[in-house]
C-alpha cells in the first residue's frame, strides 16, 4: 500500500458542540476520497482543518504536498474579469495564463472561453469551474473540494468529473465533500461522517443505504 | 492582487461618485438653507417701524441709515421708510408697524440748542417688549448723531471765538458724516471676540456645519463601498490565507483603496465648495488626508467585523447618524440642549469633526 498524503489522526474540533470527535482518516497519492454525511455533520470543517484554515483541538493532521481548497461558496470577485480574477492569485503573466487555461488538463473546465467576462455575469457552472481554475493554477498536489457539484447542471457536472479523473490520473489527490451519489462513483474510498466520527465504508456501500443506516 | 484592487476601486468609483455627488449636493443645499437661515439679515427682523423723514433733512436720513446697519438693529428692526407723516400714523394703526417715528424738519440742526425740536415716537401698543426696542434703537441714533453735532456746533463756536470764517468748519461737516459712518461700520474691529470653545470664536457655523456635512457624506460612503469588501468574507480570507496572504496585508490594502476613494469623493465636493465658499482652502486637499485615513481605517473595520453589507448600512445610518446629531455635526451644538452640550464631549465624533474642521479650513 502507496503511503498516505493526507493523515487525520484521532482529531477532535469542536465549536459550541463537538463538529469532530477523534476523527481518523487518509489518503494515498492518487486517490480521491469521498466524504459523505447529513447536513451539518463536520464535512466542510473536516476539509478545513486539512487545509489548515481550522486548528484542532486535539490530534495531528500531516499534509504532505500543497493543498488546494474548492470551497463551497466561492471567493470571486463580483465586478472583475474571470482573468482578473485568476491574475490575483497567481503571479503568471496573462499569456502563461491562458496556456495554462488550454494546453493543460485545466481546458476539460473551458474556462478560457469565458475569460473576459464578468463574475456577475456569470452561471453558477462558469463560476464553479474558475473556481477551480484559480485554485488549479497554484499547482497544488492535494485538491479538496467542498460540495463541487451543487447547483450544477448536466454538462457543468460532467466537464468536473472528468476533470476530477485527470488530476487523479497525473497522481494528484482529491478529497470531495458532497451529497452526490454520481460524485462517489468516482472515489476511490469514501467515509461517512456521522455524530461527529468518520467511517470508512466498505467498497460497494451504495451511499444513500449508508446515510439511512 | 494590489492590481486588482485598483481596477476595483477603478470600476467603483463611478457608482460611489454618483450616489453620493447627488447627497452631496442635497446636502450642500441644507448648508446653503442654514446659511441663509442664520446669516440673513432679515431673519430675526421681529420689530416694524414705520419712520418718515423730511426730504430736506438728509442728515436724519444719514442718522437712520448709520442705525440701521448696526448690528443689534439690523436683526431685531425692520425700518420702512415712508414718505408722509399720514402713512406712519396708518401703518401703525393698521398694526403694519409697532411704532412710528416723525423726524420734524430741522431735528437733528437744532439738537442742543434753544429751538430744539422732538421727534415723534407713536407705538401701537405700549409698554411692550417691542417698545423697548424701538427706544433703544431711537437712543442709539440720537447717541451718534447728536455727539456728531456737538462735535460740529463745537466746532463753529471755536472758530467764532478764533475768529475762523465758519463756514470753512461746516464745510467739513459733509467729511464728519463719512467717518461718522466709517467708525459705526468698522467698530467691530476694534474688538477681538474670544470664546471659552476656540473653535466657535475661530469657525463660523457655517465653517462648522460644511465641515461636518462634509465628514458625515465621506463617513455614509461606508455604506456604499461596503459592497467592496471581500476581507468580510471568511471564505475569502481564508482564500487569500491559503495563498500566503496575511487577514492584516488584505486589511490594509481595503483601507488603502477605501481611502482613495473616499479622498476622490473628497475632491469632488471640495470643487464644488471652493467655488461656493471662498473660505475653504487649497491646503485642505493635502490636510484632510489624515481624517480620511481614519474614517476609512475605521470603515474597513467596520466591515470587517459586520458579517453584512446590509449590517453596514444600519450600523452607519442609525448609529452614524445618531453620533452625528449627538456630536453637533447636524446641528450645531450651541443650538441645542445644554445637557447635550455636555454629553458631546464624551462622543468620540466630536473630536474627529473638530478634527475635520481644522483639516478643512485649517
Amino acid at each position: 500500500m502507496s503511503e498516505s498524503v493526507v493523515s487525520v489522526e484521532n482529531v477532535s474540533l469542536k465549536y459550541k458542540k463537538a463538529v469532530l470527535d477523534n476523527v481518523t482518516i487518509s489518503a494515498a497519492k492518487g486517490e480521491v476520497v469521498g466524504l459523505l454525511g447529513l447536513n451539518g455533520s463536520g464535512k466542510s470543517t473536516l476539509l478545513s482543518a486539512v487545509a489548515g484554515l481550522r486548528k484542532p483541538a486535539s490530534g495531528t493532521i500531516r499534509v504532505t504536498g500543497k493543498a488546494g481548497f474548492v470551497t463551497q461558496e466561492n471567493a470571486l470577485i463580483d465586478e472583475l474579469t474571470a482573468m482578473d480574477n485568476l491574475k490575483m492569485w497567481t503571479p503568471l503573466s496573462k499569456q502563461e495564463i491562458l496556456k495554462e487555461l488550454t494546453e493543460t488538463e485545466l481546458s476539460i473546465l473551458k474556462v478560457s472561453d469565458f475569460i473576459n467576462l464578468k463574475v456577475k455575469r456569470m452561471s453558477g457552472g462558469m463560476k464553479k469551474r474558475l473556481a477551480i481554475a484559480s485554485v488549479l493554477l497554484a499547482k497544488p498536489d492535494i485538491l479538496l473540494m467542498d460540495e463541487p457539484l451543487a447547483a450544477l447542471d448536466i454538462p457543468a457536472k460532467n466537464d468536473i468529473i472528468n476533470f476530477i479523473d485527470s488530476f487523479k490520473a497525473k497522481g494528484g489527490t482529491v478529497f470531495i465533500a458532497s451529497h452526490s451519489e454520481e460524485m462517489f462513483k468516482h472515489c476511490s474510498k469514501i467515509y461517512l461522517l456521522k455524530k461527529g466520527q468518520a467511517v470508512l465504508l466498505p467498497p460497494g456501500t451504495s451511499p444513500a443505504e449508508a446515510l439511512n443506516g | 492582487m494590489v492590481k486588482a484592487y485598483c481596477k476595483r476601486v477603478l470600476l467603483f468609483l463611478p457608482y460611489v461618485l454618483c450616489y453620493f455627488l447627488a447627497l452631496g449636493i442635497a446636502m450642500l443645499s441644507l448648508v446653503l438653507y442654514a446659511s441663509e437661515f442664520l446669516f440673513e439679515d432679515n431673519t430675526d427682523s421681529i420689530v416694524s417701524v414705520a419712520c418718515y423723514v423730511p426730504d430736506d433733512s438728509a442728515y436724519s436720513r444719514l442718522g437712520i441709515d448709520i442705525v440701521q446697519k448696526m448690528d443689534s438693529v439690523k436683526h431685531t428692526v425692520d425700518i420702512n421708510m415712508v414718505n408722509s407723516e399720514k402713512k406712519v400714523l396708518r401703518l401703525v394703526e393698521d398694526g403694519d408697524a409697532v411704532a412710528g417715528i416723525i423726524i420734524p424738519e430741522g431735528f437733528i440742526e437744532n439738537m442742543g440748542t434753544p429751538d430744539a425740536k422732538q421727534a415723534q415716537i407713536i407705538y401701537r401698543d405700549a409698554d411692550t417688549y417691542e417698545e423697548h426696542i424701538v427706544n433703544d434703537l431711537i437712543y442709539a441714533m440720537s447717541d451718534l448723531l447728536g455727539t456728531t453735532q456737538c462735535a460740529i456746533l463745537t466746532a463753529g463756536e471755536l472758530a467764532e471765538e478764533l475768529g475762523v470764517d465758519q463756514k470753512d468748519v461746516y464745510s467739513i461737516e459733509g467729511d464728519v458724516q463719512n467717518k461718522l459712518l466709517d467708525y459705526v461700520l468698522n467698530r467691530k474691529n476694534m474688538f477681538r471676540t474670544m470664546d471659552i470653545d476656540e473653535l466657535v470664536a475661530k469657525y463660523g457655523v457655517r465653517e462648522r456645519l460644511t465641515a461636518s456635512y462634509t465628514l458625515y457624506i465621506i463617513m455614509m460612503s461606508v455604506f456604499v463601498i461596503s459592497f467592496f469588501f471581500k476581507g468580510n468574507s471568511p471564505i475569502f480570507r481564508a482564500r487569500a490565507k491559503l495563498s500566503g496572504i496575511k487577514t492584516w496585508k488584505l486589511f490594509l490594502l481595503e483601507s488603502a483603496c477605501t481611502a482613495v476613494m473616499m479622498y476622490l469623493l473628497y475632491l469632488l465636493l471640495f470643487t464644488a465648495l471652493f467655488f461656493i465658499f471662498d473660505t475653504t482652502k487649497l491646503l485642505s486637499l493635502v490636510t484632510v488626508i489624515p481624517a480620511i485615513l481614519i474614517v476609512a481605517v475605521i470603515g474597513t473595520a467596520l466591515c470587517y467585523i459586520v458579517k453584512s453589507p446590509a449590517a453596514v448600512s444600519y450600523i452607519t445610518f442609525g448609529a452614524g447618524t445618531s453620533l452625528m446629531y449627538l456630536a453637533g455635526g447636524l446641528i450645531p451644538l450651541d443650538y441645542m440642549p445644554k445637557f447635550f452640550q455636555t454629553a458631546a464631549v464624551y462622543n468620540p465624533l466630536y473630536y474627529l469633526i473638530q478634527f475635520f474642521l481644522r483639516s478643512m479650513f485649517l
